[in-house]
């Protein structure tokens, strides 16, 4: 497995029309948010998909090894860091946002997000699947920026 | 009949308007303090509230934070006085603004730390400088409270 990703177009996902000029710096403020909300929601051992699953407790042999490295002893998907610190939102050349964790740590992410239905870990799920969103207030944000990108595009504010 | 001025009616609309954008010195006490919350709940699960990205990992946490603390999150966290610090002042009567900063000189040497990278760490500053602001997703919060109270006001 290379990738676990969700590709999105973050106006349809909001019901917007994408606005006229600046575009790509609203699609880039957009991404920030984006990967912003996630790892803030991650790291308060929450799900920032919606319906998305999350076992917040861990098992007790798991605890006592995290307990040794990190003060959250949660489900936060961080021990070493290295997974987290994979996970980007870019800017995709056909105008969409792709939320990912690409190259050596897809498996880890995978083991979590289950996108290859293959996994029998406890379900943590971070990114979203293709039929999935994220969460209300997280579409909320992606709707304001967006919002303010139309109104300094001068397009009328649909 | 009193005739109607169109160039008074204008003025009365746009001061009402101006009204409706002041906010008191409570209210801003209150947006103040929202901002501060928002900056230390990213900073305690090791986001930058400048950036909106992960602070970089101690370079060797053998050496620090050694046994003074766990090595993860990297949340600037390890008396919590620094944190503690962070708040933020609305100055001024006529136009007030708020200040976020440190009340405390030590949290000021440290943030400079954080900021220039002393001692060989990785820069991890929290406060804006410059041309910086703060993430996209403190603004977005920002951005909520100004709606509900311009919002309230309308009303």
């Amino acid at each position: 497995l290379k990738k676990v990703s969700f590709k999105f177009d973050p106006y349809e996902l909001v019901g917007l029309d994408r606005p006229g000029s600046g575009e790509r710096e609203a699609r880039q403020d957009i991404a920030d948010f984006i990967l912003e909300e996630v790892l803030n929601s991650v790291g308060a051992g929450k799900s920032p998909v919606s319906g998305g699953q999350w076992k917040r407790t861990l098992s007790p042999e798991y605890k006592k090894k995290k307990a040794a490295i990190s003060s959250a002893l949660f489900a936060n998907m961080e021990l070493q860091g290295d997974m987290l610190d994979a996970l980007e939102c870019v800017l995709t050349k056909d105008g969409m946002l792709e939320l990912r964790i690409a190259g050596d740590q897809a498996p880890k992410a995978d083991g979590h997000n289950n996108h290859s239905g293959k996994s029998s870990l406890p379900a943590r799920e971070f990114i979203p699947k293709a039929d999935q969103t994220f969460k209300r207030d997280i579409l909320a944000g992606v709707k304001s920026i967006a919002l303010e990108h139309f109104e300094k595009s001068g397009k009328e504010k649909p | 009949v009193a005739k109607r001025n169109p160039r008074a009616q204008l003025d009365k609309e746009l001061a009402k308007g101006r009204k409706q954008l002041d906010f008191t010195k409570s209210e801003l006490d209150d947006l103040g303090f929202m901002i501060v919350e928002k900056m230390k709940e990213l900073i305690s699960r090791g986001i930058s509230p400048i950036t909106g990205k992960r602070f970089p990992a101690y370079k060797d946490a053998k050496r620090y934070p050694a046994k003074q603390k766990p090595a993860r999150p990297v949340n600037l966290w390890l008396s919590g006085d620094f944190l503690d610090s962070l708040v933020a002042r609305v100055k001024g009567t006529r136009k007030p603004t708020i200040t976020i900063g440190f009340d405390s000189q030590e949290s000021n040497r440290k943030e400079s730390g954080h900021r220039e990278g002393a001692n060989g760490q990785l820069e991890r500053p929290i406060i804006p400088e410059g041309s910086e602001t703060f993430s996209k997703g403190v603004l977005v919060e920002i951005q909520k409270f100004l709606a509900r109270k311009f919002d309230r006001k309308k009303r």
